[in-house]
C-alpha cells in the first residue's frame, strides 16, 4: 500500500475508507455526470425580503417600499417586480431558509462558491473548476466559462490554475459583443505569425520540462478555440432568433443567460453568469427597480426565458441552474433606505436536471432567520454537487498533499430538492 | 528495555496499559479520530472523539461513562461495543477496523480486563520518539517518563511500532505499510515519518541510483553550497550533466535578477568575461552586484517578496487591494534602499514600513496588521516569518506537528491589538478564549525552551519581533533561505516553504544548513545571499529535463514559465515600450491575448522599437537575425534558423512579425 506522509492526516492511513466514508449515508443518486451546471451569482447579496422571501404583513420598515404578490405556491409571495418567476415558481426550487454566519462579501462568496468556510490555510477550488475535471482535453470549448468576468473564489483555488474559469470579458448584452482576444486580426500578417511561431517552436525541438508540455497544451486549446467553427457558433449570440433574445432581455444579464444556455449546449460543464450591483446599502427601492434595466426586472425576465428556453430546447434533463448571491440583507430599512449584509438568512433559487420543484423551509415574521429547516452554505453547494452527478465523498488533494473533501464535513444534500 | 533511568530510579518499569498511550493511539490508527469518523464536530452515530485525539480526557469519558457506560463491558470484555463495531460484529458505518488477532485488538481488549484504567500505577508522560530500521520493517520506539515512589524519576521505552503511523516522502521510493513493513521501488531517497501521540520521528532512507563514482575533479571547490550539493549528488550516485554555457548562463542570470534577458551588451560582456572557470564566477558576483542595484532588480525582487509576504492582487478587492499594493510599493523601496530581509521582517511586525496615507491608518501600521483578527495574525506570521502553519491548531491540535490548540491560541494573543487604557494612553491588548471567556495569557510558540516565555505588557511587539528572529531556533533564517533558493532553482529545499516541521525534513540538510551559515554571514543581505546561490556550481545545472530524479536532486533545473509579472517585464525590455495592458494571469487567457490580442501587434508596429532599430541598423539580412536572437533569446541563430527566416529580414513587416513569432515562442515564454 503506497503511502505518502501527508496520509498521516486524520490518522486515515492506508484505510481503504478514508476517502469514501459512509459513502451509504450520503444522499446518492445515480452518476449523471456529464450534466451541466449554470449559476447566476448575484454579485453583492440579494435581498431576500425584496426578491423570494417577502413579508407582507410586516411593518413598512421591514417588508420595505417594494408590494409583494402571489405566486404559484400557495402561501408564498415574491417582489411585484418578478411577476414571470412568481407564474413560474412551482416549477422551481425555493430554499428559503438559507443561513451562515458569513457577513462579509469575501467570506460569504467563498462559503457559497466553495462549499467551504475560509481558512487562512487555504483557499479551496470553486464548484465549476472541480466539476469540469473529467471534460476531454481536447475540447474545443473550455469545461468551465465564467460570463463576463469571474467572481473572487469562483476559481482553482488550490487546484491547479487552469482548472479556473475562462472569462469571456466582453459584455453580452452589446451589440458588439465579442469575446475578448477570441479572435485575431485575419490579415496576412496574422495567418504568417502564427506559421513563423510553429516554424520556430518546432525548431526548438521536443518540449525540455512539464512546464513546456503544458503550455504546448495551452497552445493548442488557444488555437482550437479560436479558429474552430463551434466555439465561434457557440459564442455568437446573433445565432438566436430575434424573438428569443428579447424573452431573454436585451441586456447583459438577459444575454449572458442566453450565452450561458448557448454554452452548455456546445458541452461547457459550468458557466457562471455574473451580475452585479446587487449591494444596495442605500435606497434600495430605488436601485432594484430603476435603471437600464431594473435590476429585478432583468432578473426576472433572463431567469424566466431561461427556464422556457431550457424545457423548449430540452436541455432541462441535463442542464442545472442555481441563483445565489453571498448573503441575504438586513430584515430592517437603514436610514439610507437600504439594507446592509444579513447572512442569517436568504434565499436560493434552482431548477433544471434532478431538481424536485418546491419551496423548501422558512424564515420568521421579519423575515430575520429560518424557522424551518435551516440549509448551510455547504448544504446548497452538496445539493448542486449531487444534481450534477457528482462524487459526494470525492477527496480532493492540495498541492501539499493534503487530503480535502470536496463536500465540506457536515454539509449534506437538500435532499427535498433533489428528485430521486 | 530499559534506556536510562536516574539514580532513585527502581529498576523495572511499568509494564500497565493507560488511555492517552495506549488505547488513543490506536483509535487514532484505525481511523476512529478522523474528521470523517468519530472526530467529526458532531461525531458519528452518537460517539464523539477529539480530532485526532487531542482532548484525550474527553475521549475517555466518551468511551468509559458515556452511554451508560455500555461501550465497555469490563466483566466480559470481548462483548464490548467499542470492540464489537471494531470488528464489525455488529453495525458500524466505518465498516471493520481491526482483527480478532491483531495486536490492536489484543491491546484494547486487554485495557479493558484491566479496569479500563485512566492510567496505570503512576502518569507517564511521553519523553521522545526513535524510528529504526531493523531489516525490512521501521521499529517505533517511545521513551516513556514517570516519577517513582521514592521521587526518582525512570524513563523507559516501549516498542510502538503497532500502534504509529507512517508515511513516507516518497512512495516511488519506498513504500511503508501501515505496520511499519518498508518495500523499495526504486532507487532514490526518501524519508519515512512516524508518529505517535504527539511526537514525530524520521528515518532518512537512500538507495543510490548508480554505483558509478561521480566526477569528482570539481568536488574541492572552495564553495561551500557547490561541496554539500555534490556531496548529496555523490551520495545518490547521481551527475549533474554538462554546465550551461555563458550565454545561457548570462540569460539565467538577467532573468533570475532583473525578470529580464540580457541587452546584447550585457550578453556580450559576460561571455568574454567568462571564459575560464575562476572567470565565470568573478562575472557572476559582478553581473549580481551590478544588477542588484538597479531598480529593475527592487522592481522584479518586490513582486516575489509581495508572493512571499501574501500580497496577492487577484484575491483581494477594496481597500485591502488599495493596502497590498502600497506593501507592495515598500517592498520596492525597501529592496531599492538595499534594506536586509531581517530588517524587512522586522517592519513587517513593528510597522516602519508605514507610509503615511490614511488606507494604511485604517488596516495598522504593520504588515501583519493587516489582519483585524489576531489569529490570522499569529498564522500568518508563522507562514511568512517562521515557515510554520500553525493554523490548523486554530480549531484542533495540529496532526502532523506539535502544537497544540492552546499554544496557538496563546501565540495568537501575543498579536492582540493594542487597546484604550482610559487614560489617554494605550495598553496591551488582549484575547479571550472563546470557550471559556478566559484571558488568554500570551506565549511564544515554544521553538525553544528560551523563547516561550511571557511578552511583557509594556513592549510586546518588541519582544515578538525578537522571538521571530531568533538566532536560537533560526526558525526566520531557515525560512528565509529556503525562500530565496526556491527562486533562484525554481524548487525549495523544504516544501512547501511554509512547513518546517520535524515531519517534513529538507531535501538535504547539509544543504540547508550551509544556506542558513551563509544568511547569518550576510546578515540576511539579498544581493550577498543571490550572489552565494548563483556562485554555486547547481546553478550551472543544465535546463533540459532529464529525468524526474535529477530535477528532484538538483542535477537539472527544469525549464519554468515566466511569470505574468516577469513575461511583460522581458517584453519591455526586448521591444524598449512599455505594454498599455496588462497580461491575464491565467494561462488560456493569456496565450489568447498574445496570439489574438491587440497588445503585442500594436507594441510591435509603434516606431522606434528596438526591433525597427535593429532591422534599421543592421547593414544585411544576416546581421538583423542574428541581432534580433541575441536580442529576444539572447543567443546566435543557428543555422537551420538562418537559412529558414533569412529572407523575412528584408522586408520590415515580416521581420516584425518574426519578431512577434519569437517572443511568443516556447524559448522566450520560459526561464531555462
Amino acid at each position: 500500500m503506497t503511502l505518502n506522509r501527508r496520509s498521516f492526516l486524520g490518522g486515515l492511513a492506508g484505510l481503504p475508507f478514508a476517502t469514501r466514508a459512509f459513502a451509504s449515508s450520503s444522499w446518492q443518486l445515480p452518476r449523471r455526470s456529464h450534466r451541466s451546471l449554470i449559476l447566476i451569482w448575484l454579485d453583492g447579496g440579494l435581498s431576500h425580503l425584496d426578491s423570494f422571501d417577502c413579508k407582507p404583513e410586516a411593518s413598512t420598515d421591514i417588508r420595505g417600499d417594494l408590494a409583494s404578490r402571489r405566486s404559484a405556491v400557495d402561501g408564498v409571495f415574491v417582489s411585484e417586480h418578478l411577476p414571470q418567476l412568481a407564474q413560474r415558481l412551482d416549477r422551481m426550487a425555493l430554499l428559503r431558509s438559507v443561513t451562515h454566519g458569513e457577513g462579509n462579501h469575501d467570506r460569504g462568496s467563498h462559503l457559497f462558491l466553495t462549499g467551504h468556510r475560509p481558512s487562512a490555510v487555504l483557499v479551496h477550488p470553486s464548484l465549476g473548476a472541480v466539476h469540469g475535471s473529467d471534460a476531454k482535453a481536447d475540447s474545443v470549448l473550455p469545461p468551465y466559462i465564467a460570463i463576463p468576468e469571474a467572481v473572487q473564489f469562483a476559481g482553482a483555488g488550490f487546484l491547479p490554475m487552469m482548472r479556473g474559469p475562462f472569462a469571456v470579458g466582453g459584455d453580452p448584452g452589446r451589440p458588439d459583443f465579442a469575446v475578448r482576444n477570441l479572435q485575431g486580426d485575419s490579415g496576412v500578417g496574422s495567418a504568417r505569425r502564427r506559421e513563423l511561431r510553429a516554424a520556430i517552436d518546432a525548431m526548438d525541438g521536443a518540449p525540455r520540462s512539464d512546464a513546456e508540455v503544458q503550455r504546448d497544451h495551452i497552445v493548442a486549446a488557444a488555437r482550437r478555440l479560436s479558429e474552430s467553427p463551434i466555439a465561434r457558433r457557440s459564442f455568437d449570440l446573433t445565432a438566436e432568433p430575434a424573438e428569443l433574445r428579447a424573452r431573454y432581455g436585451r441586456n447583459r444579464l438577459g444575454q449572458s443567460c442566453l450565452l450561458a444556455r448557448r454554452l452548455v449546449q456546445g458541452g461547457v460543464r459550468t458557466v457562471l453568469v455574473r451580475d452585479g450591483g446587487w449591494d444596495h446599502h442605500q435606497q434600495i427601492k430605488t436601485a432594484m427597480t430603476y435603471g437600464f434595466p431594473p435590476k429585478l426586472q432583468a432578473l426576472d425576465q433572463s431567469v424566466s426565458a431561461l427556464l422556457d428556453d431550457l424545457r423548449q430546447q430540452q436541455l432541462d434533463e441535463s442542464v442545472v441552474v442555481c441563483v445565489a448571491s453571498e448573503f441575504g440583507r438586513t430584515p430592517r430599512l437603514n436610514p439610507r433606505g437600504g439594507r446592509d449584509h444579513w447572512p442569517r438568512a436568504q434565499s436560493v433559487l434552482m431548477f433544471g436536471a434532478g431538481i424536485q420543484p418546491g419551496v423548501i423551509g422558512r424564515t420568521d415574521a421579519r423575515g430575520e432567520e429560518p424557522i424551518e429547516r435551516p440549509i448551510a452554505p455547504g448544504d446548497v453547494f452538496a445539493t448542486l454537487a449531487s444534481a450534477l452527478g457528482m462524487d459526494l465523498d470525492l477527496v480532493l488533494k492540495t498541492r501539499d498533499g493534503r487530503p480535502v473533501r470536496l463536500v465540506a464535513d457536515g454539509s449534506h444534500p437538500v435532499y427535498e430538492v433533489l428528485q430521486t | 528495555m530499559l534506556l536510562a533511568t536516574s539514580a532513585l530510579a527502581p529498576s523495572r518499569p511499568p509494564t500497565d496499559l493507560d488511555f492517552a498511550h495506549d488505547v488513543l493511539p490506536l483509535l487514532q490508527r484505525a481511523g476512529c479520530a478522523s474528521a470523517y469518523c468519530h472526530g467529526s464536530a458532531t461525531g458519528r452515530a452518537g460517539f464523539r472523539l477529539s480530532l485526532f485525539g487531542s482532548d484525550a480526557a474527553a475521549d475517555y469519558q466518551a468511551i468509559t461513562t458515556q452511554f451508560g457506560g455500555r461501550r465497555i463491558d469490563l466483566r466480559q470484555p470481548e462483548r464490548s461495543l467499542i470492540l464489537q463495531k471494531a470488528l464489525g460484529n455488529k453495525a458500524h458505518g466505518g465498516g471493520r477496523r481491526l482483527d480478532a488477532d491483531s495486536d490492536g485488538y489484543a491491546q484494547l481488549r486487554g485495557w479493558i480486563a484491566a479496569g479500563a484504567p485512566w492510567h496505570g500505577e503512576q502518569p507517564r508522560e511521553l519523553a521522545g520518539l526513535r524510528l529504526d530500521v531493523v531489516a525490512d520493517r521501521v521499529v517505533a520506539t517511545a521513551t516513556f517518563r514517570t516519577n517513582a515512589s521514592n521521587g526518582g524519576r525512570q524513563d523507559w521505552t516501549r516498542d510502538v511500532s503497532h500502534v504509529a503511523l507512517y508515511s513516507t516522502s516518497d512512495p516511488s521510493v519506498v513504500d511503508v505499510s501501515t505496520d511499519g513493513q518498508i518495500r523499495w521501488q526504486g532507487p532514490g531517497l526518501s524519508h519515512v515519518v512516524a508518529r505517535f501521540a504527539n511526537r514525530t520521528a524520521v528515518v532518512r532512507l537512500l538507495r543510490p541510483f548508480s554505483a558509478a563514482a561521480p566526477d569528482s575533479s570539481r568536488s574541492e571547490s572552495g564553495h561551500a553550497l557547490t561541496r554539500a550539493w555534490r556531496a548529496h549528488l555523490r551520495e545518490l550516485g547521481l551527475t549533474s550533466g554538462q554546465a550551461i554555457s555563458p550565454s545561457e548562463l548570462a540569460r539565467r542570470l538577467h532573468l533570475d535578477l532583473v525578470g529580464r534577458p540580457p541587452t546584447p551588451q550585457e550578453l556580450d560582456e559576460f561571455v568574454a568575461a567568462s571564459q575560464t572557470a575562476n572567470e565565470q564566477r568573478e562575472a557572476i558576483e559582478a553581473c549580481v552586484q551590478r544588477l542588484t542595484q538597479r531598480r529593475e532588480f527592487a522592481e522584479a525582487w518586490g513582486v516575489r517578496l509581495a508572493q512571499w509576504f501574501e500580497l496577492y492582487p487577484t484575491e483581494q478587492r477594496g481597500p485591502q487591494a488599495e493596502a497590498a499594493a502600497r506593501w507592495r510599493m515598500a517592498l520596492v523601496e525597501s529592496l531599492a534602499k538595499g534594506q536586509s530581509l531581517l530588517t524587512i521582517a522586522r517592519r513587517l511586525v513593528l510597522g516602519e514600513l508605514k507610509r503615511d496615507d490614511q488606507a494604511e491608518h485604517r488596516f495598522g501600521a504593520a504588515m501583519v496588521d493587516r489582519f483585524a483578527d489576531a489569529r490570522d495574525r499569529a498564522e500568518y506570521a508563522g507562514r511568512t516569518l517562521l515557515g510554520k502553519r500553525i493554523g490548523c491548531a486554530r480549531c484542533h491540535d495540529h496532526p502532523s506537528d506539535r502544537w497544540r490548540q492552546a499554544e496557538h491560541l496563546a501565540f495568537s494573543a501575543c498579536f492582540a491589538p493594542p487597546r484604550a487604557d482610559g487614560a489617554g494612553g494605550m495598553m496591551a491588548g488582549m484575547l479571550f478564549d472563546a470557550a471559556t471567556g478566559d484571558e488568554v495569557t500570551p506565549r511564544f510558540l515554544a521553538l525553544t525552551e528560551r523563547s516561550a516565555v511571557v511578552p511583557t505588557e509594556g513592549n510586546r511587539r518588541a519582544e515578538l519581533v525578537q522571538f521571530l528572529l531568533d538566532t536560537e531556533h533560526d526558525a526566520f533564517a531557515k525560512n528565509a533561505s529556503n525562500r530565496v533558493f526556491a527562486q533562484v532553482f525554481g524548487r525549495a529545499l523544504v516544501e512547501p516553504v511554509d512547513e518546517h516541521r520535524a515531519g517534513n525534513p529538507a531535501l538535504d540538510e547539509g544543504m540547508l544548513d550551509v544556506l542558513v551559515s551563509q544568511f547569518h554571514e550576510c546578515e540576511g543581505r539579498l544581493p550577498e545571499m543571490l550572489s552565494f546561490l548563483m556562485t554555486c556550481d547547481a546553478y550551472l545545472a543544465p535546463g533540459t529535463q532529464t529525468t524526474p530524479a535529477a530535477i528532484t536532486h538538483l542535477a537539472a533545473q527544469p525549464s519554468r514559465a515566466l511569470s505574468a509579472d516577469s513575461f511583460v517585464r522581458a517584453l519591455t525590455a526586448v521591444i524598449g515600450h512599455q505594454p498599455r495592458a496588462a497580461l491575464p494571469d491565467m494561462a488560456l487567457a493569456r496565450e489568447l491575448a498574445l496570439r489574438n490580442g491587440p497588445m503585442l501587434r500594436e507594441l510591435l508596429a509603434e516606431s522606434g522599437t528596438t526591433i525597427d532599430a535593429t532591422f534599421e541598423f543592421c547593414a544585411t539580412p544576416q546581421a538583423r537575425l542574428v541581432e534580433l536572437w541575441r536580442t529576444v533569446l539572447s543567443r546566435q541563430p543557428r543555422a537551420e534558423e538562418l537559412a529558414r527566416f533569412e529572407p523575412l529580414a528584408t522586408d520590415l513587416p515580416a521581420f516584425r512579425d518574426l519578431a512577434f513569432a519569437l517572443l511568443t515562442g516556447r524559448e522566450f515564454g520560459h526561464r531555462r
